[in-house]
């Protein structure tokens, strides 16, 4: 191994780092009550986590913080008014649906926080997608919230209306409607930069994703900075790239398979957006591209095992600069394929049927 | 132009917004025999997007001249005129293959029952009848549901290591997790489309 | 005198048997090969249609009226056809079958039937009439494979049922038109994408408690 590996929790160490500075900002926006969202959400994912592990008889790992990263980041995708109970189902459904259902840490397909999150916005949109305004802070207990304090988000006004309201900087800072954590667009870049330099995030797959859905904004809307900006801030654009597409969960493996992922998640971004009007574009996006991410990987491995058979030619040196990425080819085949033990005895039953005899 | 561009809409909205499996969720019975195995994928898709495009042609005519006018009683006899069509297309694709290409017929005949009996071929045909109005409509509704089930079938495929996995409790192991990894992915197709599908 | 006695015998004996055959036929058809929570067969009309308690209903008697029958009928349906033809013929016998059916149920629940939609007559291609219209008939006698068959559409219809009915209630909160007081409401289920939700929890469940069940009672 070398030193450029990166350990599983000292990846959670530094997104749990911008985690909470953003809860923090959160709850200096929102007072109290997104505190109370977050501190639920968090304490909801970790017990669930821990007894679906008890019911499943597997060892509790002590520095495992991937079920706080999850609570903290669907905490922060909610609305500050959010009634408790939704924060509670999503969490419910994230541990226990999309995590451990699906053979829980490290076997995921979905991200968690991703496919909760699209669970709750369909399930309870009225709830979900209405948002309170900045410095409104809502009282503790205000579950049921008149419609009067709460408003659709800055996001939804853009697609209905085309018009931007707010100025350049509440954009840069976040002080317009929509989701707690998500609109911080200076803090956010910051992040991404720290997570990139720290390497926890992939910056090929971060890079691409934020230049294609930038530049085709930039073009598609007549290269106006300020719908780019508005377009890129509300949505949760920044955020979904960094803490839900480029999760080192359920990103793809290798190198070149990041680059390909990258541009998927932004043309079905694109189109969810432009086609569907969709709010949260990126998280629909995220939930589609996963189980294609799982796919390139086998497709760059087999790949890698094409050019690896060829001794000279023009491949001869392409194979050198795909090595590199691929050094530790059994541990990534691991990864992807969840593991070797794969049951392939019929657990459907269907009847056996009887062969063709002749046409 | 602007046709061209309606018809390539069709085709896109029958892919994807209006898939058969995760949005209508016809065939999916179909769907969990195919996946299982990652060879066939291809070989069945063409079976099935050439059977629902040829049947979708057919049906046009169909429509027009045989079940055509105000016939209140056609919603009585439209399934045997149907399945009778896709009959003569299965037998003719048969022959054909076994006539011209009998290496090829080998490996396909496994699956070429499987592709035109099942719920979204048939599907199609009632579906073309209802949303289309011209011949390359119908051509490219039909091709449309053929390509959406092989992409349904593909996008299962792929995980199908994982679905069926050790690591995935005994409970959830197999087609409880099939059912449930196509309802998420079900869910976020239905973002694209703000409308009450009708069937 | 020594001939009746084994005649009593056999007749004692085989009355149990008969009894253990019969348990374990309908054992395997309804519960171990349920064709909606283990096999997988005709789910697309559950998923879809099956929102409420009533729609369920009609799901139920239009998919047992047709898929029994038609089995009926496939099953003087010579082997020795070429496997080609006697596939089309079970669609085409179907699609028959579909002519007094859709007369008798248009006359009897005219609304029920236009809420169905296309999937009504999909029902003629599910595959629950493929796979059992392949293998039923030849495997073992005609008696036992007609209670198969009635057996597994029973088993199918009670989980149709027990599934509508939950899945009215916890999407809309009424059952019949009367409001159930229910902490939350999940619109989400009655939308296509909540039915194949619903429905693997539901099969997730059915196989957790199979297991109980033997763990209890070996």
């Amino acid at each position: 191994m070398s030193k450029n590996v990166k350990t599983e929790s000292s990846i959670q160490t530094d997104m749990l780092i911008v985690l909470i500075v953003l809860s923090a900002i959160a709850v200096y926006y929102y007072g109290t009550r997104a505190f109370a969202v977050l501190t639920l959400s968090s304490a909801v994912c970790i017990v669930t986590d821990v007894l679906c592990l008890k019911v499943r008889h597997k060892a509790v790992e002590k520095n495992d913080l991937s079920s706080l990263v999850t609570g903290l980041v669907i905490g922060l995708m909610m609305s500050a008014a959010v009634p408790y109970y939704v924060v509670v189902i999503a969490d419910l459904f994230a541990v226990v649906i999309a995590k451990h259902a699906f053979g829980g840490h490290g076997h995921e397909i979905f991200n968690s926080a991703a496919a909760a999150f699209l669970f709750v916005s369909m399930c309870f949109s009225n709830a979900v997608l209405m948002y309170p305004k900045p410095f409104d802070h809502l009282a503790l207990n205000s579950d049921t919230l008149s419609e009067a304090v709460l408003y659709q988000s800055m996001t939804k006004t853009v697609i209905l209306t085309d018009a931007t309201a707010g100025s350049v900087m509440d954009m840069l800072i976040g002080k317009f409607c929509g989701p707690m954590g998500t609109g911080f667009t200076v803090i956010l870049m910051t992040a991404a930069a720290f997570l990139m330099i720290r390497r926890s995030i992939s910056a090929i797959s971060f890079c691409t994703q934020a230049a294609v859905i930038a530049v085709f904004t930039y073009i598609y809307n007549g290269f106006s900075f300020k719908y780019t900006l508005s377009v890129l801030s509300g949505g949760m654009f920044i955020f979904g790239i960094i803490f839900l597409s480029c999760d080192y969960r359920n990103i793809p493996k290798t190198k070149s398979s990041r680059l390909i992922y990258g541009i998927i998640v932004a043309v079905l971004t694109i189109v969810f957006r432009v086609y569907a009007e969709a709010e949260n574009a990126i998280v629909y996006a995220v939930v589609i591209a996963a189980p294609l991410g799982i796919e390139l990987d086998r497709k760059a491995i087999s790949f890698a095992e094409i050019l690896s058979k060829e001794r000279s030619g023009i491949f001869s040196k392409l194979k050198r600069r795909f090595d590199k990425n691929l050094n530790h080819v059994d541990e990534t085949l691991t990864l992807i394929n969840g593991s070797d033990n794969v049951e392939r005895s019929d657990k459907i039953t269907i009847h056996k049927r009887s062969e063709p005899k002749d046409e | 132009m602007p046709y061209i561009l309606r018809l390539i809409t069709v085709a896109f909205v029958a892919v994807f917004a209006e898939n058969t499996i995760f949005a209508r969720a016809m065939g999916t019975s179909t769907l969990i025999i195919v996946s299982r195995s990652r060879k066939n994928i291809l070989g069945f898709g063409v079976c099935v997007s050439y059977i629902t495009s040829v049947t979708g042609v057919l049906s046009f005519f169909i429509d027009k001249y045989i079940l055509g006018g105000e016939n209140e009683l056609s919603y009585i006899y439209r399934p045997f005129v149907y399945i009778l069509t896709l009959g003569i297309v299965y037998v003719i694709t048969l022959l054909c293959l076994w006539k011209f290409f009998y290496k090829t017929f080998g490996n396909i005949k496994k699956y070429v029952h499987i592709s035109a009996f099942n719920c979204a071929v048939l599907g199609a045909m009632f579906l073309n009848s209802k949303y289309c109005t011209t011949l390359p409509e119908y051509f490219f509704h039909g091709l449309g549901i053929g390509l959406g089930f092989l992409f349904a079938v593909y996008m299962t495929a792929i995980v199908y290591d994982r679905l069926y996995s050790r690591e995935a409790p005994y409970c959830f192991r197999g087609y409880p997790l099939l059912l449930i990894y196509i309802g998420i992915l079900s869910m976020a197709f239905s973002g694209l489309i703000n409308y009450q599908l009708t069937y | 005198m020594l001939n009746d006695q084994t005649k009593l015998r056999s007749t004692n004996e085989a009355n149990p048997k008969m009894n253990n055959n019969f348990k374990s036929l309908v054992y395997n058809s309804a519960i171990k090969r349920n064709p909606i929570l283990v096999s997988g067969m005709a789910v697309a009309p559950v998923v879809v249609l099956a929102d409420t308690f009533m729609k369920s209903v009609s799901l139920v008697i239009t998919f047992s009226l047709l898929t029994v029958f038609t089995l009926l009928v496939s099953s003087f349906v010579s082997q020795k056809i070429v496997y080609t033809v006697r596939i089309i013929l079970y669609a085409l016998i179907g699609a028959l079958v579909y002519v007094p059916a859709a007369i008798f149920l248009n006359a009897v629940m005219p609304n029920e039937i236009v809420e169905m939609g296309v999937y009504f007559p999909l029902l003629i291609v599910n595959s629950f009439i493929i796979s059992y219209s392949e293998t039923a008939f030849f495997i073992e006698n005609k008696g036992n494979m007609i209670l198969d068959i009635l057996f597994s559409v029973l088993g199918y219809d009670i989980v149709v049922l027990i599934f509508g009915f939950v899945r009215e209630i916890i999407s809309t909160g009424e059952f019949n038109g009367k409001i159930i007081a229910m902490p939350m409401i999940f619109s989400g289920f009655s939308e296509t994408y909540g039915g194949f939700l619903l429905l693997g929890i539901f099969a997730a469940l059915f196989r957790g408690i199979i297991l109980l069940v033997q763990k209890i009672k070996p």
